[in-house]
């Protein structure tokens, strides 16, 4: 901050034109809700002080506004603050700031992707868990600005994820070696972000029944928000079928957790009646002694942030890591009774 | 939304923040302290700033009870009979979270001293307001103290912890030893645990319309606080 005091500021522009800080903002920003006059006043104050408005042009002229831009379709989720921490650690490490975008509803990646590109405001973006369009990707490199995304894969850009059909696949794997064949599978999602990850999980779960030649009963599809509610629901919804399952699989821990209570309470022991295995290695997982699918969540955040790190040496690299994922047996999962 | 953690970033993007440099138009800064000379350089700039978790006298702020958070909890507890009640706090991890664990703790004793309960240091525990640093916790203080009957936690995800350390030791919750949480976490309402609920989502959104009064030109000082609730589930019973 040291220095800027000396320059003029909005405030002065503000004192000299007679109207308050927020006009004066609204009528140099061209906001529509401000009377011509005033905005000719402001604007004739604001030329005669000097006064610049942003100071944007001298960052890029010296080509280093020094920040990072994560564009997250939710933050008030465990896994998209764990992944920004993990690229935050990184890029703060590397010397840059960290800012988190929320994109929400239909083209909200490329309204916000827009805003950050041409004006300059940061030197790279990661997008996690939301797609980019080809046409997206190119404009953005034209512009100098490098991206990476997270836990998808998009063509023709360096990219940070885990193989989801892996996911469905282990843990439908490890529920048949223990004798299970009536495996449900929970949260597979047609409506949320995760639909086109939801679909590998779902692949990898229908491969590893047919592998064994167990058919995939559909009625053990259950499709609930990823939430330890979407869990509660989904054990009621299971415990009334007329053909119960023996094994769950939630694509969360903490849905796991809110589905074995509720099995628990409803007089079904995990995991003497009925096994459950989650999905994450959530810190809760452990403590709620949880069979589980760990996926590096904030692993996936630092290698994105590091691939983004050295495309600004190395603008022309790409590259597409994938980060394993692995059984943590627990004690949720158990042979099934009789 | 902006992340702080090194040191200098805050200047940086408060710096940025400024109506000087034109880069937003508001800042909503969540517990985090602002050294009085970034304020004050903030203040004057004109920016339209309000605080949640921490309140600064420049600018208007949005946050909880947090001393009427612990006695509520305490209060909770000591109404059901219990004289000997654990204090699970939170790590002091940074100078906000401090301040809240002080916060409720205070809260805690001004209730016991209410209730004429004497309170022993030998009783608390620090649990890094996580699960497992709460489960690490209550294993030490159910261990240390076998005369405890009631834990207060901090957080929901360390009285989480709490119960299943408890059960880990053979104790039931709430026969043996009850627990009470502070948040309504997500997952709180599945495991049944009593807890003080803070509406976080409401905290974010007054915030938010604070911050748009100050951007259309209504820039008084304003310093809400939003009421927390006692939400009694399955962890806590009379002694």
């Amino acid at each position: 901050l040291t220095g800027r005091r000396s320059r003029i500021t909005i405030v002065d522009v503000a004192a000299a034109a007679g109207f308050s800080v927020a006009t004066v903002r609204r009528a140099l920003r061209g906001f529509d809700n401000v009377a011509p006059a005033t905005v000719a006043r402001v604007k004739d104050v604001a030329a005669q002080l000097g006064y610049r408005p942003n100071q944007l042009a001298a960052q890029l002229r010296s080509g280093t506004t020094r920040a990072v831009a994560v564009i997250v379709p939710a933050i008030n989720s465990w896994y998209f603050s764990e992944l920004m921490a993990g690229a935050e650690a990184v890029l703060a490490e590397g010397g840059y700031d960290t800012f988190a975008l929320v994109a929400q509803g239909e083209g909200a990646v490329e309204r916000l992707l827009s805003k950050v590109g041409p004006r300059g405001r940061v030197d790279g973006v990661i997008v996690a868990d939301l797609p980019v369009e080809p046409t997206l990707l190119d404009l953005l490199r034209s512009l100098g600005i490098a991206v990476v995304t997270a836990a998808v894969e998009v063509e023709n850009c360096s990219s940070a994820a885990i193989d989801d059909r892996q996911v469905g696949y282990q843990a439908t794997a490890h529920l048949l070696q223990l004798g299970h064949t009536r495996i449900a599978l929970v949260g597979v999602s047609r409506s949320t972000t995760r639909a086109a990850a939801s679909t590998h999980y779902k692949a990898g779960w229908h491969d590893a029944l047919s592998e064994a030649g167990v058919a995939a009963d559909l009625e053990l599809e259950v499709d609930v928000p990823l939430t330890p509610s979407g869990g509660i629901e989904a054990a009621s919804i299971l415990v009334s079928r007329r053909f119960r399952p023996t094994a769950v699989f939630c694509l969360s821990d903490l849905m796991a957790i809110a589905a074995g209570h509720v099995f628990e309470r409803l007089g079904f022991l995990v995991p003497d009646d009925i096994s459950v295995i989650g999905f994450n290695d959530h810190e809760m997982a452990s403590v709620f002694n949880l069979t589980t699918i760990r996926q590096p969540v904030a692993g996936i955040g630092a290698t994105a942030a590091r691939l983004l790190l050295d495309s600004f040496d190395n603008p022309d690299m790409i590259d597409n890591v994938t980060l394993p994922v692995g059984l943590v047996v627990r004690g949720s999962t158990a042979p099934p009774s009789s | 939304m902006a992340v702080v953690s090194g040191p200098g970033s805050l200047e940086r993007i408060l710096g940025d923040a400024s109506p000087q440099t034109g880069r937003v138009d508001g800042l909503i800064i969540v517990d985090m302290d602002v050294p009085e000379k970034a304020g004050g350089e903030l203040a004057r700039s004109g920016a339209v700033v309000v605080t949640m978790g921490r309140a600064l006298p420049a600018f208007s702020s949005i946050m909880i009870d947090d001393v009427e958070v612990g006695r509520s909890a305490a209060d909770h507890l000591l109404a059901l009979g219990h004289e000997v009640i654990g204090l699970i706090y939170s790590q002091p991890n940074g100078p906000y979270a401090f301040e809240v664990s002080n916060r409720r703790r205070a809260g805690y004793l001004l209730a016991l001293a209410a209730s004429a309960v004497e309170h022993q240091p030998g009783l608390e525990a620090l649990g890094n307001s996580s699960v497992v640093g709460g489960f690490d916790a209550a294993t030490h203080l159910l261990t240390a103290e076998p005369g405890l009957t009631a834990l207060f936690c901090m957080t929901d995800q360390m009285a989480i912890g709490a119960v299943r350390a408890a059960r880990a030791l053979g104790r039931r919750v709430p026969e043996d030893v009850s627990v009470v949480g502070v948040d309504d976490h997500e997952v709180s309402a599945a495991v049944g645990l009593t807890t003080i609920r803070q509406d976080v989502a409401a905290l974010g959104a007054r915030a938010a319309e604070l911050l748009l009064d100050g951007l259309e030109g209504r820039p008084s000082i304003v310093h809400e606080t939003i009421p927390t609730s006692l939400v009694v589930r399955q962890t806590t019973r009379r002694r």
